[in-house]
């Protein structure tokens, strides 16, 4: 559906993608991790279309996209949540996701795409009528979402949506990005959580300094060892093993 | 270097004029360029330096005018004099409206001063002692305390001498830490005010300065002008000098004196090619112009070309390991903190609901709870950055639920940000210097001290970087050395863990824990329970607004009330 091909890409002069190449299936959720600043949002933004492809090539079922605009992105079929939400705060609920709709030519089908929207996140239902600030993060993330589908996209990009979040909901929206999929969507999830993330994904790739250094099944990466040790905090990187090592370190430095 | 670079341009510049461009015209041209140039100073200040867009200054060069038409005229007084009792008139008005008129914003705040302005222009066709519309006649030649200055040739320099004053003035503003903390405020009140800059205060003192040197511009203006009517400083006038400050570049006070020589010699070269029908139509494309080629102004293009020349370039970072040695231990690190009963809603929304604990000295405290708990809330309501419905705060012995942010931070108590809050307008050093605003010591200590900060988190190698070269974890290394600076006995944490990733947060939990070794009392609000679990002493759970436990870790991980609202499974005791 989405295929990258030896894409390089970058602000100015410095490059911070170094020829990417990568795909995303119809009816996939695909994973991709890494650290902070390894350009992981630089993919996104360059899919885009909000930075300029200086190498290779972007196709979208077959259609070339990397020339096009923004706009002409977004009417192709991709949409994107962005990073920390950006939601029209002062506007209300139902506001956010109509604006969500305005690539849309076929005007006749956004009020059932926005009941689509209320059935998948009830929660929204109740709250169509609040400004969208006074939502709590995670249902300020559930809206982000909903107002990105209501473009109907063939493929939904998501950057870090357990951003900020509570335990709780970043299980809770996991499920949620889980449910879009069963419901024929396709997802490709940038995420900093990288258990989270592969937990959900069927496919991941991990994207190191511009650089794709993995690619392989969820599964895989759970399991495979360096990905573990960068980025799933190794062996000792289960939630006790973290906290133990900081309580450990307490005892050193203050003696408690 | 720099600065001595464009004083000895000015000086060469303004000495060499009278000479290359001889004759009464260009005199007269370089004399209004120098009024002009005057006040332009001063609306650089407050436009670029306190972001206040305040565009009926023309009205102040009206209160200068009028002074030293009339005490000049009517009571025969000395020009120098009258020059200086307008200003002083003007700085007091400035100063007696800056409370009101200052809450206003932007636009707003625009249409408010050409109004004050509008009601001058009014004032001074009705009222008698100003002349009403016919205006006041026989200004005299401007004079140094009865020493009449003959040629005009001495007014152009005694205006420039001006002009000089001023700019220098402004360059000292500029690098003290009046300056510095302007910058904060443009770049973000809210960090501001953490750091404990009093915003208000600096908006009025640039409100103030910039009306006495507009004052100055009208007086001069009309010592060469002879006459003074209420049409000389109208709105064209107010126009004239926003195209000047921006065409010069608001960056700089130097863009004061280059947009004036700008506006006034391109005015008069058109004037020379007698073509009354395009005058406006050139003078006004050009401006378009050079704004969309320059866009820090004409002086900022200058500066940067300058930069470029003398390859002063982006240094790059080495990081070095923290030096712990470089902070001393808290002599006084008494910082118990008392929540009392606080509460706060929104509409029907009870965001903060009767919460009251307690953060012990020393102690490393966690506020955690779901998304929309209240937590943020609490955290700014502690910090006094907004008000709250009923309860009380207690630091120490203090009550401190009434007073603003910047004055609770001058009281010891430090802050980070979940959306990072540094000034993108400064270097990182300059950044954290922001945090020593409180301590009123010399400029040398305030950056000793932080240096010493940036040592302790470990970033003296990013003095003179800006922060948005650096990583996103170590920007908040950056905020936390800026809190740091501020020499807290209480520290305030906005979710520091957020956007890190496994081993940048181990890291950040042994900062924290350095931090706490100074005896700096920590609070937190986090989602990461590795390190909440890890490092706090006492954990306070908020859910819906309300407290639904406190206690040690252990503790409160095997409530199954918190376990239900918050933790789920994963997180709680095995």
């Amino acid at each position: 559906m989405l295929r990258l091909e030896r894409v390089s890409s970058g602000y100015g002069r410095s490059p911070v993608l170094h020829e990417v190449s990568m795909e995303v299936n119809r009816g996939e959720i695909v994973a991709l991790i890494g650290a902070n600043g390894a350009g992981k949002s630089t993919l996104l933004n360059t899919v885009m279309g909000l930075l300029p492809v200086s190498h290779g090539s972007i196709h979208l079922d077959g259609t070339q996209i990397d020339r096009k605009s923004t706009p002409a992105i977004v009417r192709a079929g991709l949409a994107q949540v962005p990073e920390r939400r950006q939601l029209f705060g002062t506007m209300t609920v139902e506001e956010n996701l109509r604006l969500g709709a305005y690539a849309r030519t076929d005007r006749a089908g956004v009020p059932g795409t926005l009941e689509e929207q209320f059935k998948l996140f009830p929660i929204l239902s109740e709250r169509r009528r609040q400004a969208a600030q006074t939502l709590s993060g995670g249902e300020q993330q559930m809206l982000a979402i909903a107002r990105a589908m209501m473009a109907r996209p063939r493929l939904l990009l998501l950057d870090e949506p357990s951003l900020g979040l509570a335990p709780l909901l970043v299980e809770r929206i996991m499920l949620l990005i889980h449910r879009l999929r069963e419901a024929g969507g396709t997802v490709l999830v940038v995420e900093q959580n990288a258990r989270a993330a592969l937990g959900i994904a069927d496919r991941g790739y991990v994207l190191e300094n511009g650089r794709i250094t993995v690619a392989d099944s969820a599964k895989s990466l759970l399991g495979n060892a360096a990905v573990q040790d960068a980025y799933l905090g190794g062996e000792g990187g289960s939630t006790r093993a973290i906290e133990e090592r900081i309580r450990a370190k307490r005892r050193a430095i203050l003696g408690r | 270097m720099k600065i001595r670079a464009a004083v000895v341009a000015f000086l060469v510049a303004v000495a060499a004029y009278p000479f290359v461009l001889k004759g009464q015209y260009p005199l007269s041209v370089g004399i209004i360029t120098g009024a002009l140039a005057a006040g332009a100073v001063g609306f650089v200040l407050l436009l670029g330096y306190a972001q206040q867009l305040a565009l009926g200054q023309a009205g102040f060069c009206m209160v200068g005018g009028y002074a030293s038409a009339i005490l000049c005229v009517n009571y025969k007084w000395d020009p120098l004099l009258a020059l200086v009792a307008g200003a002083l008139v003007a700085m007091a008005t400035a100063w007696a409206i800056a409370a009101p008129i200052l809450k206003l914003r932007g636009f707003v705040l625009a249409m408010a001063s050409l109004a004050l302005h509008l009601i001058l222009i009014v004032l001074a066709l009705e009222m008698a002692f100003t002349g009403g519309a016919l205006g006041t006649y026989g200004v005299p030649k401007f004079a140094l305390l009865g020493l009449p200055l003959a040629s005009d040739l001495a007014f152009y320099y005694v205006v420039w001498a001006i002009v000089l004053g001023f700019v220098l003035l402004g360059l000292a503003i500029d690098r003290s830490r009046i300056g510095r903390a302007l910058k904060a405020i443009a770049a973000s009140e809210t960090a501001a005010l953490s750091a404990g800059i009093d915003i208000t205060r600096y908006k009025v003192q640039m409100f103030v300065v910039s009306a006495g040197m507009a004052s100055v511009c009208g007086s001069l203006a009309v010592h060469y002008l002879r006459a003074m009517d209420p049409n000389v400083f109208g709105f064209a006038f107010s126009l004239n000098f926003i195209t000047a400050v921006i065409v010069g570049g608001l960056t700089t006070v130097w863009g004061g004196v280059v947009g004036a020589a700008i506006i006034t010699g391109l005015r008069e070269i058109l004037r020379g090619l007698s073509l009354p029908l395009w005058e406006g139509v050139i003078m006004g494309a050009l401006t378009v112009i050079v704004l969309i080629a320059f866009r820090r102004g004409v002086a900022g293009f200058i500066s940067h070309i300058y930069d470029r020349f003398t390859g002063k370039g982006a240094p790059r970072v080495s990081l070095a390991q923290p030096d712990l040695s470089a902070l001393k231990k808290l002599e006084h690190p008494a910082a118990r903190l008392q929540v009392e009963g606080v509460a706060r809603s929104f509409g029907s929304l009870r965001a903060v609901a009767n919460v009251s604990f307690a953060v012990e000295t020393g102690a490393i405290t966690a506020l955690i709870g779901p998304n929309g708990a209240g937590k943020t809330t609490l955290f700014n309501l502690i910090g006094g950055y907004q008000p709250l419905d009923s309860g009380t705060v207690s630091f120490e012995s203090r009550r401190i639920e009434k007073l603003l942010p910047n004055q609770i931070a001058a009281l010891g108590v430090g802050r980070t940000f979940q959306n990072l809050q540094l000034f993108d307008n400064m270097t990182v050093l300059e950044n954290v210097m922001c945090g020593t605003h409180r301590l009123f010591d010399r400029e040398l200590f305030n950056r000793s001290k932080a240096k010493a900060a940036l040592a302790f988190v470990g970033l003296h190698g990013a003095e003179a970087m800006q922060p948005g070269e650096l990583s996103f974890g170590h920007q908040r290394l950056v905020e936390i050395a800026r809190a740091l600076a501020l020499e807290p006995r209480l520290l305030l944490m906005d979710e520091p863990a957020s956007g890190l990733n496994d081993s940048e947060t181990e890291r950040l939990a042994e900062l924290i824990l350095q931090i706490s070794a100074l005896g700096v009392t920590v609070l937190l609000v986090e989602h990461d329970m590795r390190l909440v679990m890890g490092l706090a002493d006492h954990v306070v759970v908020m859910h819906h607004g309300e407290k639904i436990a406190d206690g040690s870790a252990d503790v409160v991980r095997k409530n199954s009330e918190v376990i239900n609202a918050y933790l789920g499974i994963d997180h709680a005791a095995a």
